[in-house]
């Protein structure tokens, strides 16, 4: 129903809009993308959903467990210190 | 810090696990990301007298190795053209209605605890497990952009690609990894 209203009036559709979400997290929208965007998520709550799962997953990501600092296996050591003596 | 009179094989104990660390950040390959940081131990010795003591010692090899991850990521990707990468639709495809380019599938609610969810292994196996299945570069970007946090315009020196491109792979990483998410993870997690 709502996408038929969607089709109907002057709104961008939902790949349109999911893309200028994505966009929004890497550089600010110009005037019209805001408009175009604001106007489509009014209508459409899986975009709007869509939206709070693509801030989510950005929030999670900050928390990507660090591995901390990764050792250089011992064989390897040894190799490179061989090559740095010839 | 800098240790003017340690010799280049002591080196390898000082710095090795951080430049390897840092290599592994953009060459998950174990074996390529080893033989950049050889290289770089080795380009540091032959290329000692530039080394002129205003940064670290650690920082000078650091940004030798940036360098080159730069030249072997760039030579890696020669082979496939930018607009070749990025103009392929099907890689969102499935994801819009053909005709209409609306949602094909809804967005399901996720029931989560985000303090919950970021101590769970499991949840990131099933991340890793995600992004494994993208494009490389995709994957990449997106790891660089969300986990190490770049700026586009060092991950854009770094992939040899423009900011544009960059967009469209981070927005295809999203569409891709927020989609997997929620099939193998949201949707059974309940």
């Amino acid at each position: 129903m709502i996408n038929k209203l969607i089709d109907l009036l002057p709104i961008i559709n939902c790949q349109e809009a999911t893309r200028l979400t994505s966009l929004s997290m890497e550089r600010r929208l110009s005037i019209k993308e805001t408009i175009d965007l604001r106007l489509h998520l009014m209508l459409c709550s899986l975009c709007v959903q869509f939206q709070r799962q693509i801030h989510l997953l950005h929030t999670l990501m900050k928390n990507y467990p660090k591995i901390g600092e990764k050792q250089l296996p011992a064989e390897t050591k040894i190799k490179i210190k061989k090559s740095l003596q010839s | 810090m800098s240790h003017p009179n340690t010799s280049a094989e002591n080196w390898v104990d000082l710095y090795g696990d951080a430049l390897y660390s840092y290599a592994l950040k953009f060459i998950p390959q174990i074996d390529a990301a080893q033989n950049l940081v050889q290289e770089t131990f080795l380009a540091a010795l032959k290329n000692q007298a530039s080394f002129t003591g205003q940064s670290s010692q650690k920082t000078w090899m650091i940004g030798i190795l940036k360098n080159k991850i730069n030249d072997h990521l760039r030579a890696k990707y020669k082979e496939v053209p930018a607009s070749q990468l990025i103009n392929d639709d099907a890689a969102i495809e499935g994801f819009f209605d053909h005709q209409s380019g609306h949602l094909a599938k809804e967005p399901q609610e996720w029931q989560l605890n985000p303090s919950i969810l970021i101590e769970n292994k499991e949840f990131w196996n099933t991340y890793d497990d995600c992004l494994s299945k993208l494009p490389e570069k995709t994957g990449q970007a997106f790891n660089l952009r969300e986990i190490e946090q770049m700026s586009s315009s060092e991950i854009c020196k770094v992939l040899g690609i423009t900011p544009t491109n960059l967009w469209v792979l981070l927005h295809r990483a999203r569409l891709h990894l927020r989609q997997c998410l929620e099939t193998n993870w949201f949707s059974h997690d309940q």
